[in-house]
């Protein structure tokens, strides 16, 4: 066993992966193996049935009280919403049925308890394979997690470490949503993981718990023993293991840098009328925030930046998109109207007066639901404003809520995946549809709220002129964008590397549908990560985007960016940019000398330190 | 012995919430509950058993109910099912 023991010979070695989850930790690798089990057949004495069967209780009682733990953690690192999927757990390892089904199997059988176990759960996991439904199919896997955890108390393994000792790095080929949620609370540093992609629940779980984490290493885990020193770099995408004394020290300071900066209680770079940043030429740029997950924890937070620009004299800030769909990230289908009006008002009330953008549910593709059912293209396929224009109920109920949650003034509500004027046109009918209904039922609601779309679709951008006279306003998804005029999944590893969202043509895109909304005399805003991207940040001034929204630990170093920069320079840059650039790298090129010209390239790096976002661009 | 026949009128289908829901239902009534798809016969009581219909929307279903209690439980059952597990 290698243990602890971190000698002075081992040489370095670097892996890459995706980075899911920003931020950089230090700390040695714990690994994590979880073995399968199976259980192996033979014949009972009937002498030995009693004691087989007080085994298997006690089995059940165990697990019982290891799935209880599991929940009350989630609730608490993750709000009540996670625990739903461990408390069904709960009620299948309590099926009477199932339970009495396999007493009865080792008393006539006489058949070892772990066998019969394996046996029972195993065939009620190929009929929830072979069944009509595609949700009862992702249940298949908290069939295998119960079975596993009966086995391993029948088959005397040890228990499965969900604990760590020293603050470590945890390391493994795959890690389960209930995995993470128990080694959030002992002291884990971060997460690197052979597999995933940035999209897998672990790596929406690191986010929200906000812990570093890479996936998509490949086969590291295998070439890193338990207690090799790591640098776990969520900014990069790197795993270092073993690094020189060197690395190591640029690490720490860059660590020591990110964290002793980023508090908000430094002097925030907002301005005292609104929730924003002027340029030095004095162009406004309304500052927003993204929502990435409906936990408490994340709704909590933002509302303390926002209530804490508002102490600081300013607006509070509001929210520029929030991502209706990840409320059902934890649940099997879509809440009603009532639990969804519910929770929009609260969060409208809550960040009242800001404004609160409420997109509507955008499933299918990489997102949550796409196990739906098969197909052979999901991102060219059934999803965002697509499949709420097929359901018409569960789009209605949507609509409904939103209005409702509207009646103080401060809802927009948006559009996903809008490929065609067509779609937009029939989305505004089911939105009249649902003023109607609640003017019927008399329910107050705001009756200007302002209806924007997302541009994340070339044809959205291409044809964005048409759009504008039906809508108040724009809103840039740089993410889907990028992925759509590349067509690259920047979820496969494979080819994530293309994934280059200042790719000129990327840029040209979004300047065309910029220029469209200053003709038509309508804000647009940009939601993508671009936001976050400090080489970004001169492009999109120069193009005249007027609200950016990134996510909540990010605006402060933009709002500083902000006022760092001239839009009258930031223009000819993009001007620039736009007649010459062929490739990313010319971009990023371009942009750089800009920086490093007006002698900002220190104080861009600080901000981009400060978040810890887009260090490795700046660096160079 | 009684059986009624339903369908599944949510989008979602018979999925876990629902499922439990039903076991919870019937588990309050002395009677026995089975349900009936395909030629597929489950135990009512059982989540898992009920889980593993995975029937989705629009799909038929038998409910057998069998005890004193059998008519009530029909009633409570079938209304349950009507409603569209009441998500819609």
């Amino acid at each position: 066993m290698s243990g602890t023991r971190h000698t002075e010979a081992k040489q370095p070695l670097r892996f890459s992966g995706i980075a899911a989850s920003r931020g950089i930790a230090i700390g040695p690798a714990y690994r994590y193996e979880r073995q399968l089990l199976y259980a192996e057949d033979r014949k009972l004495d009937v002498s030995e049935v009693g004691h087989e069967i007080e085994r298997f209780d006690a089995a059940v009682v165990k697990a019982r009280q290891e799935i209880e733990k599991v929940r009350r953690v989630a609730e608490q690192k993750v709000g009540s919403s996670a625990s739903a999927i461990f408390e069904a757990q709960m009620m299948m390892v309590s099926d009477e049925f199932i339970l009495s089904n396999i007493r009865q199997s080792v008393k006539h059988e006489l058949k070892p308890a772990a066998f019969v176990v394996d046996r029972e759960f195993s065939e009620h996991q190929r009929m929830f394979e072979t069944g009509d439904n595609p949700l009862m199919r992702e249940r298949v896997d908290d069939v295998e997690d119960i079975k596993q955890r009966l086995l391993r108390y029948l088959l005397d393994r040890k228990k499965w470490l969900s604990k760590i000792e020293v603050p470590s790095i945890l390391v493994a080929e795959t890690l389960t949503p209930a995995d993470a949620i128990l080694f959030a609370r002992s002291s884990v540093l971060g997460f690197a993981i052979d597999g995933g992609g940035i999209t897998s629940h672990v790596a929406i779980l690191a986010r929200s718990l906000g812990l570093p984490a890479l996936v998509a290493l490949h086969s590291a885990s295998q070439q890193i023993e338990a207690g090799d020193m790591l640098i776990l770099d969520g900014e990069r995408g790197e795993l270092i293991v073993n690094p020189d004394a060197e690395t190591l020290r640029e690490y720490e300071q860059e660590q020591s840098l990110a964290v002793g900066t980023s508090s908000i209680t430094e002097a925030p770079a907002f301005e005292s009328d609104f929730a924003g940043a002027r340029t030095q030429d004095g162009h406004a740029v309304r500052v927003q925030m993204n929502l990435e997950f409906g936990s408490e924890i994340a709704i909590a937070e933002a509302e303390r930046l926002s209530k804490s620009a508002m102490s600081g004299g300013s607006q509070p800030i509001g929210l520029g998109l929030v991502r209706t769909e990840h409320f059902l990230l934890l649940h099997d289908d879509f809440p009603t109207e009532e639990e969804q009006s519910t929770l929009y008002r609260d969060l409208a009330d809550r960040f009242h007066p800001a404004c609160v953008t409420l997109r509507t549910f955008d499933v299918g593709g990489d997102k949550v639901l796409s196990g739906s059912y098969h197909e052979d293209n999901p991102f060219l396929g059934w999803r965002g404003l697509r499949i709420s224009l097929d359901e018409p109920d569960l789009f209605l109920a949507q609509l409904r809520a939103i209005l409702r949650a509207s009646a103080r003034g401060n809802v927009r509500v948006m559009f996903p995946m809008v490929t065609t004027a067509e779609e937009l046109v029939r989305a505004l009918e089911f939105l009249e549809q649902a003023r109607h209904d609640l003017r019927i039922k008399e329910e107050p609601f705001d009756q200007n709220m302002p209806v924007g779309i997302m541009i994340e679709v070339p044809s959205a951008a291409i044809m964005a002129e048409s759009f504008l006279p039906m809508v108040d306003y724009l809103s840039i998804g740089s993410n889907d964008l990028t992925q759509y005029t590349l067509a690259v999944d920047r979820g496969n590893d494979l080819i994530a590397g293309l994934y280059q969202d200042l790719h000129p043509a990327v840029l040209r895109l979004i300047q065309m549908t910029a220029d469209a909304a200053r003709r038509g005399g309508k804000p647009v805003s940009i939601c993508g990560e671009l936001g976050s991207n400090p080489l970004a940040t001169p492009v999109l001034i120069g193009m005249g985007i007027s609200e950016m929204s990134v996510v909540p630990t990010d605006v402060h170093s933009l709002a500083t960016r902000v006022t760092l920069l001239r839009q009258d320079e930031c223009k000819l840059l993009v001007d620039h940019i736009l007649d010459n650039a062929v490739s990313a790298e010319e971009v990023k090129r371009q942009i750089l000398h800009f920086l490093v010209e007006r002698e900002l390239i220190d104080r861009f790096s600080q901000t981009a330190l400060r978040t810890r976002s887009g260090a490795r661009m700046m660096k160079r | 012995m009684i059986r009624r026949t339903v369908t599944i009128r949510n989008r979602a289908g018979l999925h876990t919430r629902p499922a439990a829901a039903i076991v919870k239902l019937a588990s309050k009534f002395e009677s026995e509950f089975f349900i009936i798809k395909d030629g597929f016969r489950i135990n009512g009581k059982s989540i898992i058993g009920v889980m593993t219909l995975a029937a989705a929307q629009g799909s038929e279903l038998q409910l057998e109910l069998d005890g004193d209690d059998e008519e009530a439980a029909a009633n409570v059952l079938v209304d349950y099912f009507d409603k569209g597990f009441e998500e819609e």
